[in-house]
């Protein structure tokens, strides 16, 4: 008889009985109720914004609606988009790409140029004709109103005054370990029209943003192990950073601790021999699925390779994705075409600027379907942050 | 004793598998059409399926309409399987493209149920783990919850709001956004 099988199949009969304990109760009475995973499978399937009306349906449906691992779920089966237009030059939308519509507008103290996201925090840099090497930091929690929680226009107009600085380039991070936010810049000094060719020629420092307070402090780290190049990522709670060699670019991997501030003792040593002249070569560093991944953009054959570490101690990589763009799409150019996340399927999915459109490869196919065409947005970031 | 067995002659001399509901009435089925429930899969896998499967969980009723789903849905994957083996002509994409249209068709009809017989469907495709049936039912609940108030979800599902007042307004706070 099935009872003696080994499969749990005679527990889950079981189960279903039992199960309204420990799980919201979709229904009860007349109807029955449904068990926990089938109401996070249903709730999962609806957009953001009618999710957040149904947190006022019972205490349940709003304590697993609020759960930031459900937000997780969510944003992989329903990916969000941080963007700006050209048209909305105050605002920033919050696109959710299947329904195609924006489900959360904030408005932005001056017309951005780039954008980062970490969680609910945004940092929108500014063209350096709005305000040169600035950036401000907003909290997509704090609603749609004054969401900035960190203006940079005039920290970087101090620094700036005390050195000669090239542009700096920001990124941000959670400290999974103390749940601060962080924010790190990288800067340059300048010397002469020349990029920096030692350590000493970079500043670095980093800053803890709280959310309910505008007050704020940059700190200097201590100097940087080798010269870095401005591709950063961060992964939980460690920013990486590609090295670079005057003149050319490489492989090797510097990182940052957020949570010590201190710089950590090995460098890692990269999967791909960069040539020596670096032409039509590209290396740049991200975060995909919480893990480093580098990515190489071979531009002559039209290749991407995603190299994806597997142990940080052993400098160990492997490649799991290799797109030969001419034969799955008419891209001109690879450029900047750039990895946003892995979907559920675990397709992934990539920004194609030159073309305003997101678009997933399937690794598994080897084949490429255009998501979104995005109008006159011009800059995109993941939106992984509680909905 | 209802009978749903197989209409397909071929499948007649296939393997047969008897379905056992809570109100004890047998329904026998081919391994293929069973072998959508992985519950089931896993249980023919071991062994365990002599004498017949007991679903001690699923009324007759419920078991009828989940053994027609899976007979549709049996076809079609063995559709699937051939198309895959055979040279796939332009002729025979045709013929695959109508066929996913009347599966469609025959999705939407099944669903047309009172709000009762689609809950004991979710849960019985849940029991059973039958991902088709499962994702269809579940689909069909978030549409119907999509685009409600609060209000009335409570109201179709009867659902008791514990929510205290003060807790009501920092909901609507937090989530001013989503309701403008």
């Amino acid at each position: 008889m099935y009872r003696r099988c080994r499969r749990p199949a005679a527990a889950a009969l079981v189960k279903i009985d039992d199960d309204d304990d420990d799980g919201p109760p979709l229904a009860d009475g007349k109807y029955g109720v449904l068990p926990a995973d089938v109401l996070y499978d249903i709730l999962l399937r609806l957009p953001a914004n009618h999710l957040c009306r149904l947190r006022l349906v019972c205490r349940s449906w709003r304590s697993l609606t609020s759960d930031p691992l459900f937000a997780k779920d969510h944003s992989r089966r329903r990916p969000h988009v941080i963007t700006l237009s050209q048209q909305r030059q105050d605002e920033l939308h919050v696109i959710d790409l299947r329904d195609r519509i924006i489900v959360k507008t904030i408005h932005i103290p001056q017309p951005g140029a780039y954008l980062l996201a970490e969680l609910d925090l945004v940092c929108v840099m500014y063209p350096h004709f709005v305000a040169w090497g600035a950036a401000c930091v907003l909290d997509l929690q704090q609603g749609t109103g004054s969401a900035a929680i960190a203006d940079i226009t005039v920290d970087h107009q101090v620094l700036r005054s005390s050195f000669p600085l090239m542009v700096p380039s920001y990124t941000l991070g959670h400290v999974p370990s103390t749940g601060e936010h962080k924010m790190f810049r990288l800067c340059d000094v300048f010397i002469a029209g020349y990029q920096a060719v030692n350590s000493k020629q970079q500043i670095c420092h980093v800053m803890i943003l709280i959310a309910s307070t505008t007050e704020r402090r940059w700190r200097v780290t201590p100097d940087p192990p080798v010269v870095l190049a401005k591709s950063m990522a961060v992964v939980s709670g460690v920013v990486y950073f590609l090295v670079d060699h005057y003149q050319y670019c490489s492989d090797s991997v510097a990182s940052f601790d957020l949570a010590t501030e201190e710089w950590r003792s090995t460098i890692l040593q990269g999967p791909v021999q960069p040539p020596k002249d670096g032409l039509r070569f590209v290396l740049m560093l991200i975060e995909l699925a919480d893990c480093l991944v580098m990515v190489h953009r071979n531009i002559k054959d039209s290749i991407t390779d995603l190299w994806y570490i597997e142990d940080t101690s052993k400098s160990l990589w492997t490649k799991r994705c290799s797109i030969r763009w001419t034969t799955i799409a008419d891209f001109q150019s690879i450029g900047h075409i750039t990895p946003l996340m892995v979907s559920d399927g675990g397709r992934i999915v990539f920004w194609v600027p030159e073309k305003g459109i997101i678009g997933a490869y399937d690794p598994k196919t080897s084949s490429w379907i255009n998501l979104v065409r995005m109008g006159d947005y011009f800059a995109v970031a993941m939106h992984q942050g509680s909905l | 004793m209802a009978s749903a067995g197989s209409g397909d002659e071929k499948a007649a001399a296939a393997a047969m598998i008897t379905l056992i509901s809570s109100d004890n009435e047998k329904f026998e089925v081919t391994e293929a059409t069973a072998t959508l429930s992985q519950t089931i899969r896993h249980m023919i896998e071991d062994g365990c399926t002599d004498g017949g499967v007991p679903l001690p969980n699923v009324t007759s009723k419920i078991l009828a309409r989940v053994i027609e789903y899976c007979k549709k849905h049996a076809t079609a994957a063995a559709g699937e399987e051939g198309s895959s083996s055979s040279f796939s002509d332009a002729a025979f994409l045709e013929v695959d493209r109508a066929f996913l249209e009347e599966l469609e068709e025959f999705d939407d009809a099944f669903l047309e149920v009172d709000r009762a017989t689609l809950f004991d469907l979710i849960l019985a495709a849940n029991y059973l783990d039958i991902k088709g049936l499962l994702n269809l039912t579940c689909q069909k609940v978030a549409d119907s919850v999509k685009g409600k108030t609060p209000e009335q979800i409570r109201e179709m599902y009867n659902i008791v709001n514990d929510l205290t007042p003060e807790e009501e307004a920092e909901i609507r706070r937090e989530t001013q956004w989503a309701f403008e």
